[in-house]
């Protein structure tokens, strides 16, 4: 008997810290009566909800749209003047993710004194949001003792962005973590428009087209926490109209290959999906994201 | 009798709601601490993906691999939790890689030719023990990049 009862409240404390802690899990379970094996089951039960979607970061976007062959312009990137018109939650979070975007931006391409401008940009936000040991006074003075190694600055701004997202999971708000997310992922997406818009690079068109899965995951984040903040709802809609875009576009998915180059200890994973993004659905992709991106930062 | 027992279930019950959020937060700094490194020499994707975890439990990622770039998935859980084994799936559900036939590493390296969406699948094995209590500790799955 006196077994049965440590179990169960070894239980209690087991359901209570993973529904604390978890992304996503609203489940619980306090019955008297829950055996050992009922209670197995059920743990069970909370963690297949238990998935995370991820985005990539600002920093792997604007890398990957440096490889191949996009220019700086700054004209693309928020004006740092606006960062005082951000007076709700919300909008504060989004253009935190802006900034971030922003920063990161100007960092691959070495744009110095832009760095520390939308550094300061970002640091205000953050402070605003109460997060704590990110882009902050550490940060600051790790990027300028840092500024002529570009890789250890963009570790520093990614680290900056996983602290932010660790303080506010840990803080019960993983909503506005979302919208910091999103923020930085609309902003990408604007900046690879604008460029492809006026540059016609064919590299930077494809990105855009491949954005298609990310977007995809950006959504189920979201709506994972569409309850956190009523600004999110109103986000998923604009999303899913640019969904409907990137839907158009035709993809081609071949079954995936694996080779290893044991010497190295990398795995080369061939074929997969291919997607045809047109001139018109490119033309759709940018004003639609236009659109939303001048909504967060107006 | 069955006063003092609901009197014990109502004290745990408040005491461990009360530290949930400092064991969220142990989470984080054993990723700090035990996870970060690992990633390196790839620069980290900004996000924490952790789970607190029990004995048979699973947890996976969903994300996009992008052409051009070398990938690191990195997965890192408590010593307490046992084996914890890990699979990638493409998105027609073939597995791509699958830890406990490559000899359970924590990490793989790979590239793709092609932009992939992959799934991340995470496993705490079932613990052998015939204790009624369940080791309980935290995942995370780290992914770091860099320019292939």
């Amino acid at each position: 008997m006196k077994i049965k009862k440590i179990s169960f409240f070894v239980f209690i404390a087991i359901s209570t810290v993973f529904v604390a802690c978890s992304s996503s899990s609203n489940d619980s379970a306090s019955e008297e009566n829950i055996d050992a094996a009922a209670a197995k089951a059920k743990v069970k039960d909370v963690n297949a909800q238990n998935v995370f979607y991820s985005i990539p970061s600002p920093v792997e976007t604007t890398s990957l749209l440096k490889a191949v062959g996009a220019k700086y312009d700054p004209k693309f990137l928020n004006p740092i003047e606006n960062v005082s018109n951000y007076v709700t939650l919300a909008s504060k979070a989004l253009n935190l993710g802006v900034y971030g975007s922003d920063l990161s931006f100007t960092s691959i391409y070495d744009q110095t004194q832009e760095s520390m401008l939308y550094l300061r940009c970002t640091n205000k936000l953050a402070s605003a949001l109460g997060i704590s040991g990110a882009f902050d006074e550490t940060t600051t003075s790790r990027i300028e003792a840092n500024m002529q190694n570009r890789d250890s600055l963009l570790a520093i701004i990614s680290d900056s962005y996983w602290n932010a997202d660790a303080y506010l999971k840990e803080n019960g708000q993983p909503g506005v973590s979302s919208l910091i997310i999103a923020g930085g992922w609309i902003e990408g997406l604007y900046i690879a428009t604008q460029i492809a818009k006026t540059t016609k690079n064919a590299g930077v068109v494809s990105r855009i087209g491949e954005q298609k899965m990310s977007l995809e995951n950006l959504i189920s984040l979201l709506e994972t926490y569409k309850a956190d903040n009523e600004s999110i709802p109103v986000l998923l809609i604009q999303l899913n109209d640019l969904k409907k875009v990137f839907d158009s576009i035709p993809v081609t998915a071949t079954e995936t290959t694996a080779s290893t180059d044991k010497e190295k200890g990398v795995t080369v994973i061939g074929n997969g999906n291919t997607f045809n993004l047109s001139p018109e659905q490119l033309k759709q992709i940018s004003d639609k994201s236009s659109e939303i991106r001048n909504k967060i930062i107006k | 009798m069955k006063h003092n027992y609901s009197s014990k279930a109502f004290i745990a019950i408040s005491i461990i709601a009360l530290s949930a959020t400092s064991v969220c937060a142990q989470c984080a700094t054993f990723v700090k601490k035990k996870c970060m490194p690992k990633i390196s020499p790839f620069t980290q994707n900004g996000q924490m993906n952790t789970s607190t975890l029990t004995s048979g439990q699973k947890t996976s990622l969903n994300l996009t691999f992008y052409a051009g770039q070398d990938y690191r998935i990195l997965v890192c859980a408590e010593e307490q939790l046992g084996d914890v084994t890990f699979k990638i799936l493409d998105m027609l559900g073939k597995v791509v890689f699958d830890s406990q036939k490559n000899d359970s590493p924590d990490f793989w390296d790979f590239k793709v030719k092609n932009t992939q969406q992959f799934i991340v699948e995470v496993q705490v094995q079932e613990s052998e023990s015939t204790s009624s209590v369940l080791p309980s500790g935290c995942v995370s799955i780290m992914v770091g990049f860099k320019k292939g």
